[in-house]
Formats: C-alpha cells, structure tokens, sequence
C-alpha cells in the first residue's frame, strides 16, 4: 500500500489523540522522562510547521504580506506559525520518547512525511516537479489541508496544560516551565481561525490521494506494477512536453500502451470487440486510439525512443495479457463482488483515464516537435493529397521516396486530430459527469481508491 | 491483388537473403504494413493486426539494441498505403510472409549470435515474431 497525504495525516490524527489521553491519565516517571515529553511536545509543534511551509511554500511569503486581500486560510497559516511557542534552547536535543507520549514524536513524524510527500512535487519556488503539482495549488484543496492543519494544532495545544502539570509534579521548576510552555492562548486563536478558513465544500479533497512522486514499481505485485509504470509512464508524458527529447518513438511507445490499455480494459468487462457494432462507445474508444498507433508509424526523428518508456510499454503488455487477456472476454469482472477484481477494475479504470491524459500532454509534446522541425516522414510515405502543393515533396516523392522530409502541416494536424479523438471518445467505463482528464486520472493507485469508494468498498 | 506492394515486398524477400542485415528492415517493414492494414480491418482484426504490429515493433527494436549496426545499415522499405481497391486477403498473407521471413531471420541472427546477450536479445526477438503471427492467423 502506497502512502498518501491523506493517510499519513489520519496516522497523525491517531497518534495524536492516544498521546494526548495518555498524559491526561498518566503521571512522568521522573524529571527526565517530563523533560523528554517537552521535547517530544516542541517536536511536534516544529512538524506542524513543517506542514504548513509544505502546503504554503516560503516563495508565497512576500506576495501574502504585500496582498491587501490574501486568501483567508494563508494568511492564518502564516500567522499561526508565528503564534506558536518556539523550542527553548534548554531543552536537550537528544532524548529517548516517553512511554506515554510516545505518539508525539510519532504524529510529528507522520506530519514530517506528510509534508516530504508534498515536497516530491513542487520544487522550494513553488514550481512543479510533477503532473500533481497544481494539486497543491489547488486553492480549495490547499486551504482544506491547511484548515487540517490548524484542527490539528488545536487538538495539539490542548494537551499542553495538562504536560505542564505533569512536568511540574515530575520536579521541572513551575518557572522553567512557564518559559518553556507559555500561555498558548495567542496560538489556540489562530489555528481556531485556521480551523475555520477552508474554502467551499468538494466530495474529494484534492491532496488527500496525492502520493509520493518517486516510488519504486512493485514487481512481483502484479496490479500495483501495472499501476505504477503507467504512473510513470505519465510522468513521463507530463515531462516530455518541456524536455528536449527528440522521438515520436517514445510517443509511440505510449500510445502503444493506452491502445493496449483501452483493449484489456474491454476484456475485462466482457466485451467482445468481434460483436459490438463500430458506433458502440467501446469500439470507437478503441478504433481512435487505434487510427492514433497507425496514424504515428511513418514518423521518423532524430531522437531514439526513450529505452524507459519501452520498457514500460512492453512490460505492461505482459501484465494486461496476464490479468485481463484481451481474448477473454466470456464474462464482465468488473461486476463481481471480488475485492481483488474490483481493485483490478479500478487499476485498469485509472490507467485508461491515465493514459488519455498522457495522450493529451503528448499531442502537446508532437505539436512542438513538428512546429521546431523535427518530425520526419518517408517522401514514400504521403500521399497525393498532401503532395499537391508541395510540388517539392511532390518531386522526392517520385524520384527519392525514401528520402525523409519534414512532416507537412496537414499531415501534423491529421495526427493532432487524432490525439484529440483520443480524448474525446470517451469509454463507458469513464465516469460521464467529470472531464476525462479530470476524473480518476491523476494517479492510478488514486483511481483505484476512488473507483473502491464509488463502489461502496471504503 | 495488392499493386502498389507487390514490387517492394518481392525485393524485400528476396533481398539480402543470406545476410543477417535484413531482418530489421523486414521487421520495420512488416510492423507498418500491419498498421496500414489494421484501419482496412473491423475493430476487431484490426486490433489483432496491431498487436501484431507491436509485437514487431518489440522485435525490431530488441535486434536494434542488440546490434546497432543492422539498424544503421538497414534500407527501409515503404509499401505504401492501401487503397479501397486493394485484396485485403491478399495484403494479409503479404505481411504473414514478411512475418514468417523475420522468424526465419531472427532465429538465424540467434543461433549464429556469439554472446548469450546477444543471443537472448534475438531469441526474445524470435519470439515476438512468433507471438505477431498468433495474432495475424486469428485476422484470417
């Protein structure tokens, strides 16, 4: 199971609310152990804030402080983070967790990873790493998260007068202690209002799903390995549009995979490709994405196709082979009551919605391609249409056809339109309010959950 | 009859026969005329026809991998695309020949190879092309 912001922030939430009645119930061993309990107590303040910088990145800080109206749950969040206690210089630095508070430095730690995840997509500007990047920027998911955060702070602070307690009867000084853990009045306010300064109402919170942007492919695991190198194929789609990767074989390879994708996925469902009519919602899905692989054969570029996106392609091949086998199609598995094929269905749901989107980044990606030139096609390869204004191609046609010529513009805009039939055509299996790209799409392991909920499975 | 592919594909089969360099450019050639077949197909054969298609595809690339210098030397060979008038059948059994050849050529360049990598590259090679021509028999 990958982790998620959501699910590191819940593991918070529970190690929290066990340390918390822990020290209402139990008294400090000694002196020592109350100190450490401070420590652990700062620590967990200092993850907050750790949380909070994730979520409003240090680049916003000059442009919040200068906004005559900056959004609510923002300017709460800066502000709490100067309301909250600073950790005393006294307090020692190294220190062996507490039995009864044990859950502090474990929540911190929750919060800590809570915030690395964030930090695997955007970069320290604010700028994105990955697809999932404008997930954080998301001002309705960001301010929900952020009004976690100040929940969360609240139900922090609220241990902190029974920890001095316990800290004074463990013989830390009441003067020591009234330094170290001041009046936290001033903080409770802020993370109230932060508590309050979430931003309308979603049926899905934004970050929740969001996952780490570099994991490992799960080999051995076959349905989480389909999930992930289609994850990373995405990626890699997403990246492609910037980077000066200069193959339509790459974009082939991935075309390659959401053809296969979209083929499997029919299986699955019991649908006989043999049987359908060619105006059924399936078959034209598959028939574009199809025209899109045949579309994609005479182009020739500089660039080799990238070794990573083969490997991916062929690799998931094998796997839908194995799962769902395009020729088995006797029943529909996504009716069954099955958790593992439903987690399946979800899989191969998300990795479709996936790969609509990559095939949207990728038309992007060959538009760019073409536009700088380097996108090539046997003079053999066109066909009258395109040559009759070209009396130039026209003339490498007849008399050099393997002579390899720049991709005129009607033929790049043929595939463009390709690329955009893609996305269009949508398959039953897509959800019919939503826009494909914005459906299931961001992840498939997140497509797997969503897909599990609508099913009533979590 | 399939006019505009009869000529290339008789020089395609029969050129280079002995030599090991045409089995990457008869795999290219193969992977586009299965393409170019699969939208004269039903949804159906013409998935089957580009399985096919990506298999080949995998094969080329794995012998382009393994020994560079058979891409590089290889002249590639277009047949163009098919015409409403063209003999879908016929076009059909043209690429079984091309696929049946790059068999035929691949477990050449395998049995020959000097290194285990290279010999299992071509063997897995091999083995896409037998698994393209599966899909290209279930077409008929």
């Amino acid at each position: 199971m990958t982790a998620t912001y959501g699910s590191l922030v819940r593991a918070a939430w529970t190690e929290l609310r066990a340390a918390n009645h822990s020290i209402r119930v139990q008294p400090f061993e000694d002196r020592s152990a109350a100190e450490a309990a401070c420590l652990s107590y700062f620590r967990l303040l200092e993850s907050v804030r750790n949380q909070t910088w994730a979520l409003v990145v240090p680049a916003r800080l000059a442009g919040l402080a200068s906004s005559d109206s900056p959004a609510p749950a923002e300017a709460a969040a800066v502000a709490l983070m100067e309301a909250l206690p600073p950790t005393p210089g006294a307090v020692k630095t190294r220190f062996e967790p507490v039995s009864n508070v044990r859950g502090w430095p474990r929540a911190a730690a929750c919060l800590n990873a809570a915030a690395d995840l964030v930090s695997t997509h955007v970069t320290p500007t604010g700028g994105a790493l990955t697809p999932d990047a404008e997930r954080t920027w998301d001002i309705t998911s960001r301010a929900r998260a952020l009004a976690g955060v100040g929940t969360f702070t609240l139900t922090a602070l609220s241990a902190q007068e029974a920890l001095a307690l316990r800290c004074g009867q463990a013989g830390i000084p009441w003067a020591q202690l009234r330094r170290w853990l001041p009046d936290p009045e001033a903080a409770r306010r802020v993370a109230w209002n932060l508590s309050r300064a979430r931003d309308g109402e979603g049926e899905v919170d934004g970050l929740e799903a969001l996952e780490p942007s570099t994991r490992r492919i799960r080999v051995g695991q076959p349905v989480e390995e389909l999930g992930d190198r289609v994850s990373r194929l995405r990626r890699m789609a997403w990246s492609l549009r910037e980077t000066s990767d200069f193959s339509v074989g790459t974009l082939a390879a991935m075309n390659r995979v959401g053809f296969a994708t979209a083929v499997h996925t029919a299986a699955f469902h019991g649908i006989d490709l043999s049987s359908v009519p060619s105006t059924d919602a399936t078959s034209r899905h598959v028939g574009a994405w199809l025209r899109l692989l045949a579309d994609m054969r005479d182009y020739r570029s500089a660039g080799p196709t990238s070794k990573h996106a083969a490997d991916d392609s062929r690799a998931v091949r094998r796997l839908l082979e194995a799962l769902a086998p395009h020729r088995d199609h006797r029943i529909d598995r996504g009716s069954l009551a099955d958790v593992g094929e439903r987690h399946l269905g979800a899989t191969l749901h998300a990795a479709c919605a996936a790969m609509a989107q990559a095939a949207d980044w990728g038309a992007t990606t060959f538009s760019r391609l073409a536009r700088s030139g380097h996108v090539y096609v046997h003079a053999a390869d066109l066909t009258g249409e395109e040559l009759t204004d070209e009396p130039e191609l026209a003339a490498a046609h007849l008399q050099a056809p393997l002579t390899l010529v720049r991709a005129p513009g009607p033929r790049v805009q043929q595939t463009l339109d390709r690329y955009r039939e893609v996305t269009r055509r949508r398959p039953p299996w897509a959800p019919s309010d939503e826009p494909v790209a914005r459906s299931v799409a961001t992840s498939p392991t997140e497509g797997a959950a969503m897909a599990l909920e609508r099913s009533g499975h979590r | 009859m399939v006019r505009t592919w009869e000529e290339p594909a008789a020089i395609l089969l029969v050129r280079d026969r002995i030599k090991s360099s045409g089995a990457w450019s008869i795999l290219d050639t193969a992977a586009h005329a299965a393409l170019a077949l699969s939208l004269e197909a039903s949804t159906s054969q013409g998935v089957d026809l580009a399985f096919a298609a990506m298999d080949l595809t995998e094969a080329r690339d794995e012998i382009g991998w393994a020994r560079p210098d058979l891409a590089r030397g290889s002249r590639p060979v277009r047949l163009g695309p098919l015409t409403p008038s063209d003999d879908y059948a016929h076009a059909r059994a043209l690429v079984t020949a091309f696929v049946e050849e790059g068999v035929v050529r691949a477990e050449r360049l395998r049995d020959t190879a000097p290194e285990t990598a290279e010999r299992s590259s071509f063997d897995y090679a091999a083995r896409r092309c037998h698994a393209a021509l599966a899909h290209l028999r279930r077409t008929s």
